[in-house]
This record gives C-alpha cells, structure tokens and sequence, in this order.
C-alpha cells in the first residue's frame, strides 16, 4: 500500500491573517488530497447583528473583515438603502465608489507583497508594502483612518472628498499609477515569479464555473464576471473600465488579473476626481427599517460578496446572511491544490487571497509508521529551493 | 438578459409558479419543496451554473425555516425560496445539480439544523470542534447569553 | 544592566497569533515590520516559531476554537516570556462582545503586559507597545505570567 502523509498547516501561522489549518495529504512530494479548517476564526457576527440596530451595525459589519472593511459596509447599506427604498445622492454614489476602489489597489498590493513573500522573494513584499503606504495615506487624507475608513452610512457617506485634497490626491495616483504598471511589468517578465506561478494549479474554466469560483481566482480562468459590470452598483455604472481575464488558468494567471486591475482602479479613481457631481454626501436615513428583504451583491478585492437582509420593521434586522469571497473559493482550492508539489501550497493557496499561509509550523505526521515529524515552513521552502535551483 | 425575459422563460416552463421582480437584476421565485431539484436542473440547463450561496431564515412564529438559493445568471440573481417544516426540516441536496453547492450545504447544516438529505461531505464547516452536536446557534430560539 | 538584559533589550524577537480577528490589526503589524516603520532597525524580527520568540503579539479576540490553540503557543515560549496584546478586541472583546463564539479578551487565557488600544492602532503605536516592554526589561521587571504564579 502507498504510504500516505498528512500535513496539517497552521492553525498559528506568524505572518498575518486568519488562523485556519489546511490538512494535506502528500503522496511523496505532490499532493494528493487537501482539506481545509476555517473554524478558528468563527465569531458569530451574522448572530450579532440580530441583537444590534441597523446604525450599530454599521461598526460591526466593517469589523467582518479588516482587509475589505468598505466592501462589507457598502454591500449591507445598500441592502438596508434597497429596503427603505432610499435613493442616495450622487455625489455619495462617486465617494463609495473612490474608496472602493482605493480599497481595492491597497488590497491587490497586499497580495502581490505576500504572493512574492510566499515564492521566498522578500524583496517584492518590502516594494509592495513601501507603496502600499501610500494609498493608506490617501485613505487617512480622506477618511481619518488608515484601515477600518467607516465612511459609509446608511443613506450616504459620513466623510466628504474636498477641493483642497483633490491636488495630493491626484499626485497620489499618478505615483501608483507607475508603480502598479512596474509591478505588471514584473509579473509579466520577471523569471523569479514566472518559474514559480506559470503552469501551476490549473483550474480550467468549466471547473471554475462549477464550483463557483469568484472574483480574480475566476477571471484568472477566463470567466468575465465581475459584479461592478454585471450588476453595477455606486458609480460604476458611469465608470470607464475594463474587466480583466488570462486563458492561463494558473496561479500566474491569478496574480496577473489582480495586478492589472490595479491600473483598472487608478484610471476610474481619476475619472471619479474629474466628474465628481456636487451636492449632499448623505440624505437622512430613519431608525426603522420596514419588512422587506433585500439581496445585495458587490464586487471585493476578492471577488463577489452577498449580503441577503431581511427586515421586520423594528430597528434591528431579522436576518443578515453574508457569504463572503473567500468562502466561495474554498472548493476550488481543495481542487486546486491536488497534484501541486508540497512546496507550492503556500504559493498555490495564496493565489485565491485567503489570508492564510506564511511561516506556520508544520507537523508531518507518517500514519503507517505512526511516527510524528516536525518541521517548518521555512523548511519547506529550502527544500523547495533544492527542487527548483534558485537561490 | 432583462429580468422580464427571464421571468417569462421560468414561468413558459412551469405555469402557476410565484415569481416576483422586485426590481431590474432581482428575480425572486418561490417554489413548493418537492419541485427544488427540477427547477434548479431546468435554471442548470439555461446555462446557470453560479450559486451565490444559500441563506437560511428561521421563522419560528410561523414555525418554518426558508430557504433561499441565491443563483446568478446574465446579470441577473435569481432567488429561488422553499420553505420547510420546522420540526422535520430536510431538503434534498442540489450538489448533483451544482456541485458549488456543497460548502454552503455543510454551512447551514452546522448553523440551523437545516438536514441535507445525500450530502457528500456532512461535516460541520464553520463551528468549533467541541461545539455540542445537537445546538444550532443561528436558529431563533438559540439565546445569546 | 547585566548581559543578558542587554541581549534582550537589542534582539526583542516577536512571534504573531490571530485569535480571531479581523485582519486589520494583522496588517497594521506587518505595515510595522516593512519599510515605512521598520521595526528591524531596533532589532525586532517576526519568527514563524514560538520557540524562538521573547514576545507574543496576539490579535482579535479569543474564539473558542482558539482559546486552547492560544494556551499551547504560549507554553511553547522560552521564559521569560512576555505578552502584547494589539486592538481593543484582544484587550475586552469590543464589537465582538456577547457573540456566542468570543470567550473575550486575551487575559482571560494567558497573562498580557501590555495593552495596544485601538481599532486598529497604527504601526507607530505598535512600536510603543514593544518599547513599554523594553522599559520593563530594562528596569528589571517581571513578565506578568511570573508575578502571577
């Protein structure tokens, strides 16, 4: 009989994100099955918010996730707003688009930071990071806050863009509108990221569409869905952009979409800075909410997110459901992960963005031999190095 | 595709059936138990393969649990509603029919108690280990301390 | 000073959990350790290991699935060993407060010295908090695990 080890990674990995633990199964050096153990993190927010008024939920909903915090918020008002049938103004509709789309350049930043970090190329995590500091700047200029930007309300936004930031602001994106091109430039040139990411992890298309994938994971295998085309919401409707798919169907593939969505951002950030209407950032919203229900979708950093909101008249909801983008993309990581080399779960699991990975303790553990190994994921990476010839 | 299309092409296949358009992309569909599989299988062969997720509302007043399947296709969510007994609450998996169902399957068998007959993988997803088998923390009568 | 407090002050390695958080704690310390901030040039180094670490940053509120998973890092650590908790939810839960998977704030399963309030608290203010330890390494102070015992 083959033998047969599983690896469990995690739940305590250093870096950052979530604590979850991945189970692999390893046949030699590939892996043969994968299963994946998100409980750690499990708080009971949809639980939460039936014990909280629509206004304190707000705070709760930005509190989902640190990374997204303006998509979670955006996508629960508009559900409320869609009940209350609350047309918001304008000038509100640009603002949630700008920090959305600000949200998403730092998050897509972010990734590639760690995507480099997690193919031992520290180097790119350090650039990353470095310009990632200036759209957290922008975000400050705007909102206060350099993470968790509360700038939604039910009925509009709390914070305005005003004429004096417009100048800095604009000169913020020009900056991130050279580094992201550099950084597709990498993406798309650079040996070190295209030996680790070309060819690995495929995910053909009809997979992808079966298991329901989302957001870049999805257009990294050449499904064009994007909510903020397919179902706009805030401004998008009267935004110029592109929605960017590859046919690799790989983890390159993945990293390849994100990055050029940066560009896509920039260029609707500048369109909204031109046409930003004037007006009132927010109309007055009342308590309560009538019954009704409400289905409200947006497109995250890392793909579709779904709020349903059922209402029963008082201020507080009878029901909030939220599916968050990551959820969605568990199925196809299992998937994914079959048949990769050991040394590439790290690389292979991150491509979805699922705040995981990093240099967590690993224990091998030899079932037939009932023996118990442990190493490192730092070990891993040296073994990999071995494999692969790069220093 | 506009969401009136779409309402004629389900109600075309299965007269009678309620189906409601709140708004432009919303399509809402309510539909007896039993006709689950063969909607979702007709909605499948229209070329939907996107499931959202599945939600679940506990009504305990009127002592049923809803159940909503929250599809998309062409721009368009559709929502398809079922509602079950809350005392024998059981539906047919629709895994056979979209296989992306299966995370959000295990999901709400571990949150309501919600059984779903057939289901490849019946383990609890998002709970603790230790968390007693038998309480369902988002039903209605699961008090917060 | 005596070498090994020395040693200590100029190396404070830091070993990073998440107990359920939300992330933005998370970020917020990886923004610490890149080069804006750079907590590298005082000699603190994020390590994968437990084991290899003088300071544990905890993040988020404990879950209950994390609450046993918290305790076994913890006695992994070398002593002395000394405890900071970043955000208000590791400090008393904050939002998270009566969720019915949230057992609380860290100091409800390990000792903590210090508390970084905010939600999240910038990089700079991270910095402090492991300057605070540093000051009660160099005053000769106890970690809070040994004057509990």
């Amino acid at each position: 009989m083959k033998e047969s080890i599983v690896i469990p990674i995690g739940p305590q990995h250093p870096c950052f994100k979530e604590p979850m633990r991945l189970d692999i199964s390893v046949d030699g050096e590939r892996v043969v099955d994968a299963d994946i153990i998100i409980s750690f993190n499990h708080r009971g927010v949809e639980k939460a918010t039936e014990a909280r008024t629509y206004i304190q939920n707000l705070y709760l909903m930005e509190r989902v996730c640190g990374i997204c915090s303006h998509s979670h918020a955006t996508c629960y008002c508009q559900g409320v707003e869609e009940i209350l049938g609350l047309e918001i103004p304008e000038r509100a509709r640009y603002i949630r688009s700008f920090i959305g789309e600000l949200e998403r350049i730092q998050s897509h930043l972010f990734w590639i930071g760690i995507a480099g970090h997690e193919i031992g190329w520290d180097t790119l995590l350090m650039y990353t990071w470095k310009d990632r500091e200036r759209v957290n700047d922008m975000l400050e200029q705007i909102s206060g806050n350099r993470i968790h930007y509360a700038m939604n309300t039910i009925g509009g936004v709390r914070r305005d863009i005003r004429e004096e930031d417009r100048e800095s602001l604009k000169r913020g994106l020009e900056f991130l509108e050279e580094r992201a091109a550099y950084y597709v430039h990498v993406i798309t040139e650079e040996e070190t990221f295209l030996k680790r990411t070309r060819g690995i992890a495929n995910l053909p298309t009809e997979l992808a569409k079966q298991l329901c994938a989302v957001g870049p994971t999805l257009r990294g295998s050449n499904v064009k869905m994007d909510v903020r085309a397919d179902d706009p919401y805030a401004a998008y409707e009267d935004l110029d952009f592109s929605v960017v798919t590859t046919d690799t169907c790989d983890v390159w593939g993945r990293g390849f979409v994100k990055a050029s969505e940066i560009l896509q951002s920039i260029r609707m950030c500048n369109q909204v800075l031109e046409e930003l209407p004037g007006g009132d950032i927010r109309v007055k919203a009342p308590a309560k909410v009538p019954a009704g229900e409400a289905v409200s979708r947006y497109e995250a950093p890392r793909g579709e997110l779904i709020h349903y909101i059922k209402s029963n008249g008082s201020n507080m909801p009878e029901r909030i459901k939220i599916r968050a983008p990551t959820l969605a993309n568990w199925l196809v990581m299992s998937e994914m992960l079959k048949g990769v080399y050991l040394a590439d779960v790290a690389i292979v699991t991150d491509a979805i963005d699922p705040c995981l990975c990093c240099s967590a303790r690993v224990t091998i553990t030899d079932r037939s031999r009932g023996e118990r190994r442990v190493t490192t994921l730092d070990a891993l990476r040296r073994r990999r190095d071995g494999r692969t010839g790069v220093a | 595709m506009r969401s009136e299309e779409v309402r004629g092409l389900i109600e075309g296949r299965f007269p009678g059936i309620a189906i409601r358009v709140p708004r432009e992309r919303r399509v809402m569909v309510h539909i007896p138990l039993e006709r689950l599989i063969e909607v979702l299988g007709f909605l499948r062969d229209q070329g939907v393969t996107h499931l959202s997720t599945i939600s679940v509302v506990d009504r305990i007043e009127e002592k049923l649990f809803e159940v909503l399947y929250h599809l998309y296709w062409e721009n368009n969510e559709i929502t398809v509603r079922v509602e079950i007994p809350r005392e024998n609450p059981v539906i047919p998996t629709v895994t056979p029919v979209l296989p992306g169902a299966l995370t959000y399957e295990r999901e709400i068998q571990g949150m309501f108690g919600v059984m779903v007959k057939d289901i490849p993988d019946p383990r609890r997803i998002i709970l603790p280990d230790d968390w007693p088998l038998d309480v369902y923390p988002l039903r209605k009568d699961y008090m917060v301390q | 000073m005596s070498l090994l407090q020395w040693a200590r002050i100029k190396s404070p390695w830091i070993c990073h959990f998440n107990t359920g958080g939300c992330n933005a704690c998370d970020i917020e310390l990886v923004a610490a350790l890149t080069p804006r901030f750079d907590v590298e040039r005082f000699g603190i180094l994020l390590k994968g290991s437990p084991r290899h670490a003088d300071i544990l940053v905890v993040t988020g509120p404990v879950t209950l699935q994390t609450e046993a998973r918290l305790r076994r890092v913890y006695d992994q650590m070398a002593e002395p060993r000394f405890v900071m908790v970043v955000g208000v939810c590791g400090c008393s839960g904050s939002v998270y407060h009566g969720c019915y998977s949230v057992k609380g704030g860290i100091d409800r399963v390990i000792p903590v010295d210090v508390y970084v309030g905010g939600c999240p608290p910038r990089p700079s203010e991270i910095i402090d908090g492991v300057v605070q330890i540093l000051n009660k390494i160099a005053r000769g102070d106890q970690a809070a695990d040994s004057t509990a015992a």
